[in-house]
C-alpha cells in the first residue's frame, strides 16, 4: 500500500499566455506508515504536487497511484479522496456550519455514514487535536481563536478516517506554543495509529526532527530525498536551493570547524547538550 | 470552468493598443458599439469585422487566447438566433408544427448574433490591451465633468478599482475552498439542482467570511495610510495624450461618419 507519483509533469493553464509548467517529471513514493517531509522554497511545486495525491489535479504527463488505483479513474475518486486526507494551508478559512460538531460532521456525511457513526467520528477526532468535545462541540466555529479554529479544520479531515495525512503549511500563522502543539499531535497520530503523513514545509526548523524522509523540490522539480540527518551534511547545496538547515545543525557546523572533535549531526538542542558537555568533560580530562 | 473566464483579465504587452491612452480606449469602444448598432448593410458588417479582426492583429495576443473570451456568450448567441429565426414575421420558409422560420427572421438573427459577437470581442480586447488601474483613471478623467452635477467621480472610480483588483483574489479564493471541501467529499458536480444549491452553502459560506474579512483589511490599510477621497489627490501615472491617440480618435470618428452614411443609404 503506497502512493506512487510516476513521471508527473503540470501546465496550469495550458494554451494561455499564463501557461506555467510547475512539475517537470516528479517521482515520488510514500510508504505506508511513512512520516515524510516535503520541502521547497516558495513556488517549488509542493503545493500542486500534494493536490495531485488525492486527485485534486491530474497530471498533464504521467500518472498518480493510490493503493494502485489511477487518480485519473473517475469510478475511484471518491474512494481516493476518502483515503488521502488532505489539510489545505490555512484550514481554518473552509468552516462553515454553524456548530464546531456540524462542521467536523461534513466529511462523514458526505460518506454516506449512519448518525452514530458520525457522531462517534465527530468526537474521536476533536479528542485527537486536543479539543473536549463536551467543551467544544456546540460552539461556533467563528467564536474560536485561529489556533483552535485550525484544529477543528483539521479534526474535519480527521473524521473522513484517512489512511494518509497530508497537511500544507499546518503552523502556517500560528504562535510557537500552537505550532509546537499541532505538530505533536500530528506526530503522536502518526506513531499511535500508525497513519502516514506528509507534512509540506519550507521551514527546516518545524520539520526536520520529526520526520522519518524529506523530499526536497525545487523549480517544480525533486532534487534530493532521503533521511534529514544525512541530507543536513550537504548544508551548502541546501542554501543554494533557498533553504536552511536548523539553527542548531548550523550552530555546531560552526563549531565543528573550531573543534573537530563535536559531531555536527545534531538536529534538536536536546541532542546538542548531551554532545557539548561531553566535549567539554573531554577538555577538561585532557 | 473558472479559469475560462478572461473578461477583464489583463494580458501584458507593448502593443499599439496596450500603449494607447485608455481614454482613447474608452471613446473609441464607445465610438465602435454606436457605429456597430447603426450598421445596416451587409457590406457595411463585412468592413467593420475586418477592422474588428485587424484591431485584434494590431493588439499582438494570440488568436486562440482572445477567441476564448468570446465562448461564454456562446449561449447568448445561440439564444438571439434561435428567437429571432421563429419570432421575426416575414415569407416562411421552413415550418415545423407552429414554429415559423421566416426568411426576415434568419436575415435579423445572423446580423444580431453577429453583432453581439463583435461587441464582446472589442470589449474584451478594451481590457485585455489595458490594466484595470488605466481603465479606472480614465474613467476617472471621463467622467469630471459630471462632477458639477454631483456625480462622485473619484469614489466611483476607486470602487471600479477595488471590485476589479479582487477578481481574480476572489477566483483564487473559490478555487481553493471549492477544493477544500471537495477534499472532504463534497461534490459540486452531480444531483439535482435542489441538491446542487444545498451543496453551494460549504462553498458560500467561507467565501462571504473572507471577502468580508479582506474588505475589512483594506479599509483598514487605506485609513492607516490617510486615504481621504479624491479631494487634491494627485497621480503617480498622469495621463497624457500622444499622436497616436490622436489618430485613433480620428479613425473612431471616421468608423462613427461611415457607420451613419450606411445606415442612411441602406
Amino acid at each position: 500500500m503506497s502512493i506512487e507519483v510516476q513521471n508527473v509533469t503540470f501546465t496550469y493553464q495550458p494554451g494561455t499566455p499564463f501557461a506555467t509548467t510547475v512539475l517537470k517529471d516528479v517521482n515520488v513514493d510514500i510508504e505506508e506508515g511513512e512520516f515524510v517531509g516535503l520541502i521547497g522554497h516558495t513556488g517549488s511545486g509542493k503545493s500542486t504536487l500534494i493536490q495531485h495525491l488525492n486527485g485534486l489535479l491530474l497530471p498533464t504527463a504521467g500518472r498518480v497511484l493510490v493503493d494502485g488505483s489511477d487518480t485519473k479513474e473517475k469510478s475511484v475518486r471518491r474512494i481516493i479522496r476518502r483515503k488521502v486526507g488532505l489539510v489545505f494551508q490555512y484550514p481554518e478559512h473552509q468552516l462553515f456550519e454553524e456548530t464546531v460538531a456540524k462542521d467536523v460532521a461534513f466529511g462523514p456525511e458526505n460518506l454516506g455514514l449512519a448518525q452514530d457513526e458520525i457522531q462517534e467520528r465527530v468526537e474521536e477526532a476533536l479528542v485527537t487535536v486536543g479539543l473536549p468535545p463536551n467543551e467544544y462541540a456546540k460552539r461556533s466555529p467563528f467564536d474560536l481563536s485561529g489556533g483552535e479554529m485550525r484544529r477543528v479544520a483539521i479534526a474535519g479531515v480527521l473524521a473522513m478516517g484517512p489512511s494518509y495525512l497530508v497537511l500544507d503549511e499546518p503552523t502556517a500563522g500560528l504562535d510557537p506554543r500552537g505550532r509546537d502543539e499541532i505538530l505533536g499531535q500530528i506526530a503522536e497520530l502518526q506513531q499511535k495509529q500508525g497513519l502516514t503523513v506528509v507534512l509540506v514545509s519550507h521551514s527546516m526548523e518545524d520539520i526536520a526532527r520529526l520526520v522519518d524522509r524529506l523530499i526536497i523540490m525545487y523549480q517544480g522539480q525533486v532534487v534530493a530525498t532521503g533521511e534529514p540527518r544525512k541530507l543536513f551534511q550537504q548544508a551548502d547545496e541546501l542554501k543554494e536551493l533557498g533553504l536552511g538547515i536548523p539553527q542548531i545543525t548550523e550552530f555546531m557546523r560552526q563549531l565543528h570547524q573550531d573543534c573537530p572533535q563535536v559531531s555536527t549531526d545534531i538536529l534538536t538542542v536536546d541532542e546538542a547538550v548531551p554532545e557539548i558537555l561531553a566535549y567539554l568533560r573531554g577538555q577538561a580530562h585532557a | 470552468m473558472l479559469k475560462d473566464i478572461t473578461l477583464g483579465q489583463y494580458v501584458p504587452g507593448n502593443s499599439l493598443l496596450h500603449r494607447l491612452d485608455p481614454r482613447t480606449k474608452i471613446i473609441g469602444a464607445m465610438i465602435y458599439i454606436i457605429s456597430l448598432f447603426l450598421l445596416k448593410s451587409l457590406v457595411g458588417y463585412a468592413a467593420i469585422t475586418i477592422f474588428t479582426l485587424a484591431l485584434v492583429l494590431l493588439s499582438a495576443l494570440p488568436w486562440s487566447y482572445v477567441l476564448r473570451g468570446i465562448r461564454p456568450v456562446f449561449y447568448i448567441v445561440l439564444f438571439t438566433l434561435v428567437l429571432n429565426f421563429f419570432l421575426t414575421p416575414g415569407e416562411t420558409v421552413w415550418q415545423l408544427g407552429p414554429l415559423k422560420v421566416t426568411d426576415e427572421g434568419i436575415r435579423l438573427g445572423i446580423f444580431m448574433g453577429w453583432r453581439l459577437l463583435l461587441l464582446v470581442l472589442s470589449t474584451s480586447l478594451l481590457t485585455l490591451t489595458s490594466s484595470p488601474i488605466a481603465l479606472t483613471d480614465g474613467i476617472e478623467y471621463l467622467l469630471r465633468p459630471f462632477k458639477k452635477i454631483g456625480v462622485p467621480a473619484h469614489e466611483l472610480a476607486m470602487m471600479m478599482t477595488i471590485a476589479l483588483r479582487f477578481i481574480p483574489t476572489l477566483l483564487e479564493e473559490t478555487d481553493k475552498i471549492m477544493k477544500a471541501q471537495m477534499a472532504r467529499g463534497a461534490d459540486f458536480e452531480t444531483g439535482n439542482i435542489v441538491k446542487r444549491a444545498r451543496g453551494m452553502i460549504p462553498l458560500l459560506v467561507p467565501l462571504f467570511v473572507s471577502a468580508f474579512r479582506r474588505a475589512d483589511e483594506l479599509a483598514t490599510a487605506m485609513e492607516a495610510r490617510c486615504y481621504r477621497g479624491g479631494e487634491g489627490r494627485t497621480r503617480l501615472k498622469e495621463l497624457h495624450f500622444a499622436g497616436r491617440d490622436f489618430m485613433a480618435l480620428a479613425v473612431s470618428t471616421i468608423l462613427l461618419v461611415l457607420s451613419v452614411v450606411d445606415r442612411i443609404v441602406s
